[in-house]
């Protein structure tokens, strides 16, 4: 990117081809008013406000509080709410509202430094038995397993022997108290983060394990600890309560929330029931608080992106399964000359939140697949394929995606228009999936054949044997060897083709009439790789089974597909018969992609080779090819390019698709040996 | 496995003789004198105090009063409280089963109002259910056992005359007036566990619900129900065993406060007044009931680890 | 390439298997036999194609020859020092000169962090800079695989399949390593980028005599980019040689299957297809003698007896009793 990032002003190659410069400036801010946008959330900010409250009411004790807290007024104990007393008088005629602005020294001091303490020991237990496990987690695990067995009051009150009874003295017995426990969550956690293939790749890098400890696993436990800590905290301000009935609490004089609690209920309990509220009320008050803000950090460190500003209200969010449409109007579908479609993808329009609002990261995509035909989707790395798949399917998690316009006709319905009901149903049936990245795709807890059987029962009412008979011939007809014992095997026991071809199976498991298969080949071999076209081939023939096949290798697409839809930067620039795309590509992009195919003879470097694909949010007005286009004119720079059809069945999206010849470069090459690339080499 | 819980086996000995040295330590340092109490408070004689002594070894060092306890604890003999002189090892077997029978039961409380509403909240976070959930989590997190059992007992005992307010009636007796006497202080130590647990398992589904292999479910046309229970639950599951199984210790352990609320003859009264009056063998009877089950516990989570993250494996 | 430093052994791996202990249905254990009796020398300087059916353990080679698994036997020498028993600190000394691509990108990355986070955890084992210094390193590395610099702060979900698997090719030479192991690093990259990798991988072993291992099922690539390239079949190695020589001149008969399958552009080299019958047999029960007799059209009575000893031919070695 010509752009200077950050304070380096790194400038990338002076061809490129970005658009705006400083943005790379603006996402630097961006970074940094990221707090700002995340304090403003009213789950953030209320609970924040409370805690800050109190600190600052504690720290000013003397200042604000209306009376001395420990002088009695024994004339008017037990007093209500009132003038006086803003919140009455306790037993002896205390002031409560003055007793509670002090207490908060304590309540707040105790609940953190307990906290930090147990941390500060458990993270060191539970992070090395979890790291090197073996007989370290063995030996490490069973002193925990004494320290939570250990009893309580044991510990606490030979600490306050020992020690004392002020409050760091307290803040350590409760510590010691719950710092097994935390060991124990944060050891459990970092058990299953270990297992992860990324600690694998840090331990690849030659990452030492504190490092690895501290910056991969700990951030990985820390989203389930949080809950723990906020827990922890609040639990603290009642545990002092606790060891104030053992006479174990501050020295009478000093009050704190919990042992004000504890008196009130001791003395008034029954006589005078509001004396319980004030500090009930701000007991609470902080635990929720606690509660909360522990749960908007955790979700925020989980969130996919974190620096994006929400377009969607948050009672519209969390649709579960199901993206979320927003469409302007509906738009009313051209009847189709021909054939009806079995998918009609008309203008479909994605956004992605993004740091500025929301990106768009499809524009207009449309395309057709009819019945029994396979059609291939291919386009530059990052260009909406995926994103696409996922969208007609209503796969796209929101937040941060949403769909903003279009129609997606599946069967002459609008899917953008179903609820989760009807989805489901065409989900797996009508269309299935199969995703690019198997492994993450694949849920690592359960067997391939309990997925396997799972997929066919969801719309099959069939016995779990019958199923189970149905998922080893699946995985028969993707040649799995060995399949019966691969039923039984968990994703991470088998290689990336295997997985890639349970997925597959997976998919074909209730005889969908759309496969949607996201580069389903990719970890395949040729030879398996021609088993699975066959395959494919077949149900096409047998089951009018059509296929949207995303992949990247033209050589495969070009022997199986009927048609091609080319997508360049969120875009369909070109949709034609496969022939005649090789033959005669109409689109400048097109030409560019089949020149760069090994072993065409190419006449130059070609236009690809030049320069990023700017990322989206990104693109240049007019056609979003034209910085790379060999062909551009002036006016291919300015407007928006509309896809026109070129001929029967056929669409372009460039200009000068009339005027324009691109015949010659796509031709397919005489030999398909790389001549010229081999013959640079030395052979040894 | 079979592997797993042998390697247990042999580590609860040693485990056992550190934490009982542990508690004889503690317990050495914590103020009071036995011999003082049983002599007749603190206006015994010393004369009468110094004979008390002499006759429980009290004078001995303590290492040797440790070595003594131990040579009889490891034929199995935990000896007799030096209060009543009863045997701690029958004290223990009949007050255990109390106890248990309170955990278990409050354990049952707490997953089942813990997980629906962990559930619930993880599902839809940010929305009112979670809201709610974390508020009704905040109360059972915010209000102090003795508090709530007092409410309880206002409300349900002598208001109501649904459950009596104390007592405690045995399982084998009748299992009606055991459900009777024991769904109170179930409750009541039963919501803290299941405000944890549902703050545990909402992170958790939050989480799982937004994995890759979570879409592949809806992909595959789940319903709600199968891609909630089947997929994510069993991911989200692993964190939240962690907690139950730590929250089973502190039931345990903490059963001290209810049972005397509720006046339940059981394990933690039994140790408290152990504790007050420094009566050894009853402190280190129970002591040892708590880590015994504890390693239990704590072996049934490793165990269900394996199972849920087949990809673990715990020594 | 570097004419000077003739076939320097990087690393090499000697006799070495590699077994998984399986729990297959009724309850018993089985071995899956990832790798068997596998020998490979990776030289300076020279790139090694790895190719071959699914499953048969090209990635856990991968992964033995960097030690992220401990070989059952044999012996895995980087530098012709022995590293098969380097434990602990010592072999994370070692890890900067070896690096792998992973084969699932996604997999690979700590879904909390950004990818400048990742790629300056690789820079910081390799050299001591400053924290913008490390962001700015980790720009250059993104701009090398031709991601623009935004994406440093993008957390894996954001990604599309290729990008994340150009991230994960630039953490990789973010330690600026003698060995890099990559496992289908291109397998998600559209042909125009697939050529500027390529140009990149073959620059950097201009300029600093990497041996690459090249993993990939894409036979055009591995000709492309490799110098030798080993067939592996069920867990052995079938034949391994000058990467022209196999091409043009297979010796073994699933060589000649794999390659004759290789989809092309040109209609004319459709037709000429050896179609292998039957399925791939089982790696908990490999066959007996060559395992790749159960599907090979010249199967004799021999080859069920005898496991085929490796057999020099031309500069290559082939394991087959019909040569
Ligand atoms: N959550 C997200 N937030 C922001 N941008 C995203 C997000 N997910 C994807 N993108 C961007 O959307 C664009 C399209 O991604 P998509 O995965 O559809 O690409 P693709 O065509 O499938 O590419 P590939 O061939 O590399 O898989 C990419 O530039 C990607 O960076
Ligand atoms: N952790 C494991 N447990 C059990 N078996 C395993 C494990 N990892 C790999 N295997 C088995 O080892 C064999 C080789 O797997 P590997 O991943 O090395 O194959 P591959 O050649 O990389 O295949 P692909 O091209 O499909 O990625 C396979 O049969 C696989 O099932
Ligand atoms: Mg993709
Ligand atoms: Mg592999």
């Amino acid at each position: 990117m010509a752009e200077p990032e950050g304070p380096s002003g790194l400038t990338g190659p002076a061809d490129s081809v970005t658009t705006r410069n400083g943005r790379g400036m603006a996402a630097f801010m961006a970074r940094h008013r990221r707090p700002t946008r995340f304090l403003r959330r009213p789950s953030v900010a209320l609970p924040l406000l409370w805690l800050v409250l109190v600190m600052v009411g504690a720290a000013f004790a003397p200042l604000i509080s209306p009376h001395d807290p420990n002088v009695q007024d024994l004339l008017h104990p037990d007093a209500g709410p009132g003038t006086r007393h803003l919140l009455g008088t306790d037993d002896l005629g205390r002031d409560v509202a003055s007793r509670l602005i002090y207490g908060a020294r304590l309540s707040m001091q105790v609940p953190f430094e307990t906290v930090s303490i147990a941390l500060a020991i458990a993270l060191v237990i539970g992070l090395i038995a979890g790291f090197w496990q073996g007989w370290i987690d063995y030996v490490l695990m069973r002193v925990t397993d004494a320290g939570l067995a250990f009893p309580p009051l044991v510990l606490a009150l030979a600490v306050v022997a020992i020690l004392g009874s002020s409050a760091n003295d307290v803040a350590l017995a409760i510590a010691a108290v719950i710092a097994p426990g935390f060991a124990r969550f944060i050891r459990g956690q970092a058990l299953a983060v270990k297992q992860e293939s990324f600690i694998e790749a840090s331990s690849a890098i030659g990452s030492a394990p504190l490092r690895i400890m501290v910056t991969r696993i700990l951030p990985n436990v820390m989203t389930g600890l949080i809950v723990q800590i906020a827990i922890a905290l609040g639990g603290t301000l009642l545990a002092e309560s606790g060891l104030a009935f053992l006479g174990l609490g501050p020295p009478p004089p000093a009050s704190s929330w919990g042992s004000m609690l504890r008196e009130a209920y001791d003395n008034s309990l029954l006589t005078h029931p509001w004396s319980l509220v004030p500090s009930g009320v701000a007991i609470a008050l902080t635990v929720l608080a606690f509660n909360t803000l522990g749960d908007a950090i955790r979700d925020n460190l989980t969130t996919t992106n974190t620096t994006a500003k929400p377009s969607v209200p948050a009672r519209a969010r969390n649709r579960r399964g199901l993206t979320m449409v927003s469409r302007p109007q509906v738009p009313v579908a051209p009847a189709a000359p021909g054939a009806p479609a079995l998918l009609e993808v008309r203008d479909l329009t994605i956004e992605f939140d993004g740091e500025h609002g929301p990106l768009r990261i499809t524009d207009r995509v449309s395309f057709d697949v009819r019945p029994g035909r396979m059609v291939g989707l291919v386009g530059e790395s990052g260009c909406g394929k995926t994103v696409s798949s996922l969208a007609i399917l209503r796969l796209l998690p929101t937040p941060p995606a949403r769909i903003v316009g279009g129609s997606i006709r599946f069967e002459g319905r609008d899917l953008l228009d179903a609820d989760f009901a009807e989805m489901r149903h065409i989900r797996g049936c009508g269309i299935s999936m199969v995703f690019q990245d198997p492994l993450a795709s694949l849920n690592p807890a359960l067997t391939v054949g309990s997925q396997l059987v799972e997929a066919v029962r969801l719309h099959e009412k069939v016995s779990r044997k019958a199923g189970r008979d149905r998922a080893l011939r699946l995985l028969e007809s993707v040649h799995i060897p060995d399949p019966g014992r691969r039923l039984s095997a968990y994703p991470h026991q088998l290689s990336g083709g295997m997985r890639q071809r349970v997925m597959i199976a997976m998919a074909l498991a209730c005889y969908p009439k759309l496969l949607i298969a996201d580069e389903p080949t990719t970890a395949l071999d040729v030879t398996v790789q021609a088993q699975i076209v066959e395959l494919l081939l077949e149900l096409r023939e047998t089951d009018d089974l059509a296929v949207l096949f995303v992949t990247h290798d033209l050589a495969l697409i070009s022997e199986l597909s009927d048609e091609i839809v080319v997508m360049y930067a969120g875009q369909v620039v070109e949709q034609a018969p496969t022939a005649d795309l090789f033959s005669r590509p109409a689109h400048p992009y097109t030409a560019a992609l089949l020149a760069a195919q090994p072993g065409v003879r190419s006449p130059g470097p070609s236009a690809l080779l030049a320069g990023h694909v700017p990322p989206a949010g990104h693109h240049p007005d007019g056609c979003r090819f034209h910085p790379r286009c060999p062909y551009r004119e002036e006016a291919c720079q300015i407007g928006s390019m509309e896809l026109s059809d070129v001929g029967p069945s056929r669409s372009s999206r460039c200009r000068r698709h009339g005027e324009l010849d691109l015949s010659g470069l796509g031709e397919p090459p005489a030999v398909l040996h790389h001549a010229d690339l081999a013959g640079q080499r030395d052979e040894p | 496995m079979v592997r797993l819980v042998l390697l247990r086996l042999l580590s609860v000995v040693p485990v056992l003789l550190v934490a009982s040295s542990a508690v004889f330590l503690l317990l050495a340092l914590v103020p009071g004198d036995p011999a003082v109490t049983l002599a007749g408070g603190a206006d015994a004689t010393p004369q009468a105090v110094a004979h008390v002594r002499s006759q429980l070894h009290l004078n001995d060092p303590l290492i040797v009063q440790y070595g003594r306890w131990l040579g009889h604890a490891a034929i199995g003999n935990l000896g007799n409280s030096l209060e009543t002189g009863q045997s701690v090892a029958r004290q223990i077997s009949e007050r255990f089963p109390v106890t248990l029978g309170l955990v278990i039961a409050a354990a049952l409380v707490g997953l089942l109002v813990g997980v629906p509403l962990g559930i619930a909240s993880g599902v839809r976070p940010g929305r009112t259910v979670d809201a709610g959930a974390r508020f009704f989590s905040t109360l059972g997190l915010a209000v102090p056992g003795f508090w709530l059992a007092i409410i309880l007992v206002s409300v349900f005992a002598v208001h109501w005359r649904i459950f009596p307010s104390s007592g405690y009636t045995g399982i084998s007796t009748s299992f009606v007036g055991w459900l009777k006497c024991i769904t109170l202080p179930a409750v009541t130590l039963g919501l803290l566990v299941a405000a944890t647990l549902a703050r545990q398992l909402r992170a958790a589904v939050v989480d799982a619900l937004d994995t890759p292999y979570v879409r592949t479910a809806w992909a595959k046309g789940g319903t709600r129900r199968s891609v909630l229970f089947r997929h994510a639950l069993k991911n989200a599951a692993m964190p939240v065993v962690t907690v139950f199984g730590i929250q089973l210790g502190f039931l345990l352990g903490s059963a001290v406060i209810v049972e005397q609320i509720f006046s339940i003859p059981g394990l933690g009264s039994y140790m408290l007044g152990g504790i007050t009056a420094h009566d050894l063998p009853v402190v280190q009877g129970v002591a040892i009931v708590f880590v015994v089950f504890q390693m239990f516990t704590s072996l049934l989570v490793d165990i269900s680890y394996t199972w849920l993250n087949p990809k673990v494996r715990v020594a | 390439m570097n004419h000077d430093a003739p076939d320097r052994p990087v690393a090499e791996l000697r006799g070495v298997s590699c077994h998984f202990k399986v729990r297959i249905p009724g309850g018993r254990r089985g071995t899956v036999h990832a790798l068997d009796d596998i020998d490979l020398v990776l030289t300076e300087g020279r790139t090694l194609g790895l190719v071959g059916e699914s499953g048969s353990g090209k990635s856990t080679l991968a992964r033995v020859l960097l030690r992220l698994l401990r070989p059952d036997r044999g012996q895995v020498l980087l530098a012709s020092q022995d590293i098969t028993e380097t434990k602990g600190s010592a072999l994370r000394q070692l890890r900067r000169h070896m690096q792998l691509v992973f084969q699932d990108p996604y997999s690979s990355f700590d879904p909390l962090a950004t990818i400048e986070s990742s790629i300056g955890e690789a820079i910081s084992v390799h050299r001591e800079l400053s924290r913008s210094g490390r962001a700015q390193r980790a720009t250059e590395l993104l701009d090398q695989v031709r991601l623009p610099s935004a994406f440093a702060h993008r957390r894996p979900r954001e990604m599309s399949g290729g990008q994340l698997q150009r991230a994960a090719i630039a953490r990789a030479l973010a330690t600026e390593p003698e060995l890099l192991a990559l496992d289908e690093p291109l397998s998600s990259l559209d042909i125009a980028t697939q050529v500027q990798i390529v140009d990149l991988l073959h620059e950097l072993q201009e300029r600093l005599g990497i041996a690459y291992l090249f993993i990939s099922h894409d036979l055009n690539l591995v000709r492309t980019l490799s110098h030798r390239t080993a067939v592996m079949y069920l867990g052995r190695i079938v034949e391994e040689g000058p990467v022209e020589q196999i091409y043009r001149d297979p010796g073994h008969p699933y060589t000649q299957a794999l390659l004759s399958a290789s989809p092309s552009l040109d209609p004319a080299s459709r037709r000429r297809r050896i179609v292998l019958q039957g399925d791939i047999p089982s790696p908990v029960e490999p066959p007996t003698g060559c395992r790749f007799r159960t599907r090979c059209p010249l199967v004799t009575a021999i080859c069920a007896e005898q496991e085929p000893p490796p057999v020099p031919v031309g500069g290559a070695t082939v394991r087959c009793h019909h040569l």
